[in-house]
């Protein structure tokens, strides 16, 4: 997608559909499109992505476990690194970043951030059950 | 996926906000709008029917808590109903329940603005 929050729907759907597909739960489904969302807005929001950049999203589905591989060619900049929440604070009060990135790692159980060459690459692995 | 808003009021000092389909970056701006136009109501209670709600991200959280913030400059309260499993593990996640109670049913939420009905007659 290029770094417009216009196009995070249509790439959502197609996470989603996806993962249904590939005959996960749908509570699996929504918990990758989930992290799809937040991980690729905050790309959009805070990447300082040039609008003719691209972002790019994998998402590979193995009997054991959901992988997700975000890829831009902005600056360097770590979808996961926006300000920590302070859940003791008011959540109005709290970046929207930040509460984002706290659902992701909260919904995944292993993430990496890597700088490949003029690419911010951040992997993010969720461990399942297909229902097959 | 659209998000439908249906805002209802059952009693005198509160409003329900009854969401149907998904709250995120996207239609987060659906449900700002309509609570825009609650904005001069005089509530006490503010009620999000979440029934039939199937997903929500953080920018959604935003729109529900922001409306906290413009409900409580009114000395109102926000109070969350019905939340499906998906919504409860999010609201878990972010410990929602430190800002807005979450009633697991609408019988349990009569229950407490039955307590809060009562007490505005008796301050009467």
């Amino acid at each position: 997608m290029g770094p417009r929050l216009l196009d995070l729907p249509g790439v959502l759907d197609g996470v989603e559909g996806f993962c249904r597909a590939r005959l996960l739960s749908a509570e699996t489904a929504l918990d990758v499109r989930l992290v799809a969302e937040e991980v690729l807005s905050n790309v959009v929001k805070y990447g300082q992505i040039a609008s003719n950049d691209r972002i790019e999203l994998r998402v590979a589905v193995s009997p054991d476990a959901v992988r997700m591989e975000c890829r831009d060619t902005g600056p360097p900049f770590n979808p996961l690194d926006v300000r920590r929440p302070d859940l003791a604070s008011r959540p109005e009060d709290r970046g929207t970043g930040g509460l984002g990135v706290h659902l992701v790692k909260s919904l995944v159980d292993v993430a990496s951030y890597a700088r490949e060459g003029d690419a911010n690459v951040l992997v993010l692995t969720k461990h399942v059950r297909s229902t097959v | 996926m659209a998000l439908k808003v249906r805002v209802t009021q059952d009693r005198s000092f509160s409003r329900t906000v009854h969401l149907d389909g998904r709250l995120d970056t996207e239609s987060a701006s659906v449900l700002d709008q309509e609570l825009e136009k609650l904005a001069s109501a005089p509530l006490d209670v503010l009620v999000f029917d979440l029934k039939d709600l199937e997903y929500i991200s953080s920018a959604g959280l935003r729109s529900i808590f922001g409306a906290r913030q413009a409900v409580a400059a009114r000395s109102g309260r926000i109070v969350l109903v019905n939340p499906r499993p998906q919504i409860q593990k999010v609201l878990d996640i972010v410990k929602a329940a430190d800002l807005a109670t979450v009633f697991a049913s609408v019988e349990e939420l009569d229950g407490y603005l039955d307590l809060m009905q009562r007490r505005v007659i008796d301050g009467q």
